[in-house]
């Protein structure tokens, strides 16, 4: 009947939580591109003094994602969930290629675009993170779904709180050994 | 580990956590009671917990985009782009990046600033940008730094221009305080400058410390040497940032603060706060701010956040200069800082004189050595007093004419106001026919003899089905009709404000009971004796509530608060049941309260997946309640299922699966279910009846409209729905005057989905006069109608080789969308691709390629050869819709961005975009006859055709055709008649009789 409407992305993730890869795919550029944006805002940066909002910013990134139009859709908490998987997903799959791009070597000209395969340091936290947070769920997932909502979804206490059904202060709680425990092993383990 | 021991790790980590740090040694003792693994293990975690500090305290996403910036920064360092070999970052700028260069052929050092690829994908905005740029280029000034080349190579584009060996006036300024002699020093260079830019009527529009340098000899107690860079890129850099006009861009840059560049915001002028035009004056405002800041070493306006300082400008009197400055200097800063343009100094050349005078009075009087902060050598020979400053005329002021809003909230606003205007230009089209005096209770009375009129057999089991217009504004949205027959309620949505209305059928009095207010109706339900009216609705912030008021007139009060559907009553109309999400659970229940809205208790529970959507429906026995499920086993679908009143069991009804199930009501004997349902995400929400309990569903409609709501009449003879209908017929134009169009079809759905010409002036179009969509051909004089697929599926989106032979077209007939072909005749239909489903085909103009968009699974554009089967794909962004240039060289299609759409042009063999245009319309494009510019429907004046050239440019208006729609259009291969496909959209409320034994 109609062309695919252009703000797909609710479904998008029902899709890929169902385990429609093909949904992934069409996922990740949408959030890639938001992702540039959110980094463009970093370059205009000009005053060590002015410091961006950036919550907002995040906040702004879901906004721009999420279905407005479905008035009857309920269920934001799940809605979160999702995309703070989806995020870890990217943003460990970024850090993926930078190692990549730091073990293929070489100074090869790179275009902006291109830029997110440039090496750092970083990627290679992250990564380690993401397998340490792998490791922490399976031990206690409460603890791993928190930092997966909070580090990943920049979701704040409260929404995460909401998102998992548990009082603020239990998040807190999670929260504090889960980065005791995750910092531990990241430093303290090979 | 075992999961006692990591609880136990758990709690005494938190405990020892609450302890002070000098008692946790003792409590640990006490608490591990000798277990050395357990303390050692503890004892780690509360080092790590002392340690890790910000560890993942950021959210990744923000870290991410760090790192990006930062790569960005880092990339081009050791590139040599042009002739320019980049040796070290200089630093960021609103564009893109600054960078000290080695110009290789002239050996000099240069300033090379390279456009972010942000900016440069958009090469209409390039072009721009290098007009502007030129125009600054050719500015021969002293103090106005001089751009050597604007240029490109295959990544970037740049533009070299002087090095100058100095910092930034905002590094001088933090560095040391300024003289009052070396502040006017500064100014006057740059009033200078601006003189000198104004004259060729340049406006820099961002003058602020950061855009002026200062070179390194003015370290050594020289004269200060200033040079004023980017002059015109900063109203390019707007544009680019945000894609919109000027004007709305500065707009909005105050509602959100996005794209401006951190620092701008105190430096801008009121005028350009409020989002209007700019000249330059708006230049000498940002001089008097600089002035001002280098004098007295803050800002005149200021706050916490940048819309705080826009507030601030457009609000606030200036903020007193200290009365230690000369008079002429406080005198000059409030005539530089006026709010309104017309009080200000008019022209650069005005201010510069002034501060030149003053500055050589100063050197007279010898006050030049003085330091400007804090200035207290030249009180005395300033000679100023206090009356000079009661003289002043106070500063007018003005409230914010916009609340800063934030960037999040801005946009969504601004998505949501785009959407009503869309609607609001759609439902201006719809024409508004007088409600027609309708005698409902007479027409279900003569039911029966208008059957028999119709059918001289009543009891054949293949009536047919009676569609009559009880409501004809084109502008109804929901409707539900009273157990009696004698009362329509309905909802009437005009411009995004709904209204609420009740019809009395017989003497079609029409009342308004809830005005126009910006809420949204989710259901209407009559109590069983028809005393009442229960809805449900949303003011778009808290929960949806039901309210109940009296069928005839009243106070409508609320009964329950957070409710997800429409209610329905048991039989006795003693109680109601409804649906409930619970997200928080993840659960969702049918819940049953009293009629009072009293004593909810939850009924049967399930887990929540997106909704709840749809709505249950109570058996007319009073056992079950029927209501649709979510399921996303595989894939998002709904299924129906029952609960039994008197013990909450669930079980399915039908194995039927629907993509969303609407509102549902069974029939009064209990053999069935009437309700709305859509088979797919694309495909119309259509009436259906579910047999009960048999569970077998079949469709009663069989149209291409949206049918939404549905009620039935309590002998359940009779269901009123709002059907929402597309009209469509196709028109021919002269293409030097398309007002003296003549209309050749008459059906109902002609050419919605596409049109094409044949070389021979004959016209391809899809129709849904059948009920299902097919092909058909008809001359362009209207003669020789012929219908080209039959009983085959939907049958749509035609395009016509350009020989003549083929015409290549979307079917579902194997249950997929694919890519088929038929003969001009309609004959040997070949399916040309296989994959998850296509949308668009086209054929090039020259050649044998058929381009198509791939609109499932895959995304992105692909090809096949009109002959063969074997698909190339040449684009892998995201697209929608295939428009192939007259040359045949060119392929535009939309992409889709999270919240924006744009149109690329590829080269036709693929890969990267050759350009990037903005249209304001993307459902339906295509390529004028000359090749030069796109046409497309306007999505604000739908009535409209424009065209946008591809070279850049403003679009240009075709065709208008109020009040009517247009839905696609075509030119003849000759380029001299359109052919486009024009109607309406109506919303009208209908009632359906004779359905039951539809098959």
């Amino acid at each position: 009947m109609t062309t695919a409407p252009p703000n797909e992305v609710t479904q998008l993730l029902i899709d890929w939580s169902g385990g429609n890869q093909a949904a992934l795919d069409r996922l990740i550029p949408m959030v890639d591109r938001e992702l540039h944006r959110l980094a463009h805002h970093y370059m205009r940066r000009e005053n060590a003094g002015h410091t961006l909002q950036t919550t907002a910013l995040v906040n702004e990134v879901y906004l721009k994602l999420i279905d407005q139009k479905n008035v009857h859709w309920k269920n934001r908490a799940h809605f979160f969930a999702l995309s703070a998987q989806l995020m870890r997903r990217i943003l460990v799959d970024h850090a993926r290629n930078r190692q990549y791009a730091k073990r293929g070597g070489g100074a090869q000209r790179v275009t902006f675009d291109e830029a997110l395969v440039i090496s750092s340091e970083r990627g290679a936290d992250l990564v380690a993170l993401d397998d340490a947070l792998s490791k922490l769920a399976s031990i206690d997932q409460r603890k791993g779904k928190v930092v997966e909502l909070r580090f990943f979804g920049g979701l704040t206490v409260e929404e995460t709180a909401e998102a998992l059904q548990i009082s603020a202060v239990t998040v807190m709680r999670e929260w504090s050994m889960a980065k005791a425990w995750l910092y531990n092993s990241l430093n303290n383990e090979t | 580990m075992k999961p006692e021991r990591w609880r136990e790790l758990d709690r005494l980590f938190n405990a020892a956590l609450q302890c002070e740090p000098a008692a946790r040694p003792a409590f640990l003792d006490e608490a591990c009671a000798g277990d050395k693994g357990l303390r050692k293990e503890i004892e780690a975690l509360l080092v790590a917990h002392q340690e890790a500090g910000s560890f993942i305290e950021s959210p990744a996403l923000e870290v991410e985009a760090q790192l990006l910036a930062d790569a960005h920064n880092e990339s081009a360092v050791g590139q040599t782009i042009g002739h320019y070999k980049i040796i070290s970052s200089l630093g960021m700028g609103g564009m893109g990046d600054v960078y000290l260069a080695h110009d290789n052929v002239l050996g000099r050092k240069v300033a090379l600033k390279l456009l972010q690829a942000y900016f440069t994908k958009d090469t209409d905005r390039v072009r721009r940008f290098e007009q502007e740029a030129r125009a600054a280029s050719a500015l021969n000034h002293p103090n106005i730094v001089t751009i050597h080349e604007i240029g490109h190579d295959s990544s970037f584009h740049f533009i070299a221009q002087e090095f100058v060996d100095g910092v930034t006036l905002r590094t001088y300024l933090s560095s040391k305080g300024l003289t009052l002699n070396e502040a006017l020093e500064i100014a006057m260079q740059v009033a200078s400058a601006l003189a000198a830019a104004h004259a060729k009527g340049i406006v820099h529009r961002d003058i602020k410390p950061e855009n002026i340098m200062v070179d390194k000899g003015s370290h050594l107690g020289r004269q200060h040497h200033v040079k004023v860079l980017d002059f015109g890129i900063a109203k390019l850099a707007n544009l680019s940032a945000t894609g919109m006009k000027a004007e709305a861009t500065t707009r909005m840059l105050i509602k959100t603060g996005e794209g401006i560049a951190i620092g701008t915001a105190p430096y801008m002028s009121p005028e350009q706060a409020r989002g209007e035009s700019v000249d330059a004056r708006t230049d000498i405002w940002s001089l008097g701010v600089v002035l001002y800041e280098m004098l007295t070493g803050k800002q005149p306006f200021v706050g916490a956040t940048s819309q705080d300082v826009i507030a601030s400008i457009l609000r606030d009197d200036l903020s007193p200069v200290p009365t230690e400055f000369p008079d002429n200097v406080r005198w000059m800063l409030k005539k530089a800082l006026r709010k309104e343009t017309g009080d200000r100094y008019q022209t650069a050349r005005e201010l510069f004189s002034d501060l030149r005078d003053l500055h050589a009075q100063l050197q007279e009087i010898g006050a030049g050595v003085t330091h400007a902060v804090p200035a207290t050598a030249d009180i005395e020979h300033g000679g100023q007093t206090e009356a000079a400053d009661a003289q002043e005329p106070a500063v007018t002021t003005r409230q914010p004419q916009a609340r800063p809003t934030s960037s999040a909230e801005y946009i969504v606003g601004e998505i949501k106001r785009h959407r009503k205007a869309a609607i609001a230009g759609f439902t201006a089209l719809v024409i508004v026919i007088a409600v027609i005096a309708f005698g409902l209770y007479k027409f279900i009375g003569q039911k029966q003899n208008q059957t028999s009129q119709n059918q001289p057999k009543p009891a054949l089991p293949f009536q047919t089905m009676k569609i009559s217009r009880l409501i004809s504004t084109g502008k109804a949205v929901d409707a539900a009709i009273s157990p009696d027959g004698k009362y329509l309620v309905h909802v009437v949505d005009d411009g995004g404000q709904q209204s609420l209305w009740m019809r009395q059928i017989s003497t079609s009095s029409n009342v308004q009971i809830n005005p126009p207010l910006d809420v949204s109706y989710l259901g209407l339900t009559f109590s069983p004796g028809g005393d009442y009216l229960y809805y449900v609705a949303w003011d778009k912030k808290n929960p949806f509530k039901l309210y109940q008021m009296p069928a005839l007139g009243g106070t409508a009060r609320t009964l329950i608060t957070d409710i997800d559907s429409v209610v329905t009553f048991s039989p006795d109309g003693k109680q109601f049941a409804f649906l409930r999400g619970y997200p928080t659970q993840g659960e969702m229940a049918m819940v049953v309260a009293n009629a009072d809205g009293t004593s909810e208790r939850k009924l049967a529970v399930r887990s929540l997946v997106l909704g709840p959507f749809g709505n249950p429906a109570w058996s007319p026995d009073g056992k079950v309640i029927a209501y649709p499920v979510e399921n996303t086993a595989n894939g998002d679908f709904m299924t129906l299922v029952e609960v039994r009143v008197a013990d909450g069991s669930e079980k399915p009804i039908s194995s039927q699966r629907w993509w969303r199930i609407g509102p549902m009501a069974w029939l009064r004997d209990g053999s069935g279910l009437i309700f709305t349902a859509s088979e797919s995400v694309a495909s119309p929400s259509q009436i259906w009846r579910l047999s009960y309990p048999s569970g077998e569903a079949h469709r009663i409609t069989y149209d291409l409209n949206d049918y939404v709501g549905l009620s039935l009449t309590a002998d359940s003879s009779a269901l009123v729905t709002v059907q929402s209908e597309q009209v469509s017929n196709i028109w021919i134009a002269p293409n030097d005057n398309a007002r003296h169009a003549t209309q050749i079809t008459f059906s109902k759905f002609d050419g919605v989905e596409g049109i094409s010409w044949t070389p021979d002036g004959k016209v391809v179009y899809a129709s849904g006069a059948s009920g299902t969509l097919d092909l058909w051909m008809i001359e362009a004089n209207g003669t020789g109608q012929k219908k080209l697929t039959a009983d085959a599926g939907n049958n749509s989106r035609p395009s016509v080789s350009p020989d003549g032979r083929y015409i290549v077209f979307i079917s579902d007939r194997t249950g997929t969308n694919h890519v088929w072909r038929i003969e001009a005749d309609g004959n040997d239909a070949t399916q040309l691709t296989n994959g998850d489903g296509e949308l668009n085909p086209q054929c090039s103009p020259i050649g044998q390629w058929v381009f198509y968009q791939l609109a499932t699974g895959k995304v992105g554009l692909g090809k096949v050869a009109i002959g063969g089967r074997e698909t190339v794909q040449i684009v892998d962004k995201a697209s929608s819709g295939v428009a192939i240039s007259p040359d045949g060289k060119w392929i535009a299609s939309a992409y889709f961005l999270p919240s924006d759409v744009k149109i690329a042009i590829y080269p036709i063999e693929g890969g990267e975009p050759y350009r990037i245009l903005d249209l304001l319309g993307y459902d339906y494009f295509r390529w004028t006859p000359d090749g030069r510019a796109l046409a497309y429907v306007d999505e604000r004046n739908v009535s409209t055709i424009n065209s946008q050239p591809i070279g850049g440019g403003p679009p240009k208006q075709l065709t208008d055709f109020k009040p009517d729609r247009i839905f696609s259009f075509a030119w003849s291969p000759d380029g001299k008649q359109l052919a486009l496909a024009r109607g309406t959209v109506n919303k009208d409320v209908v009632l359906i009789s004779n359905f039951k034994d539809q098959k």
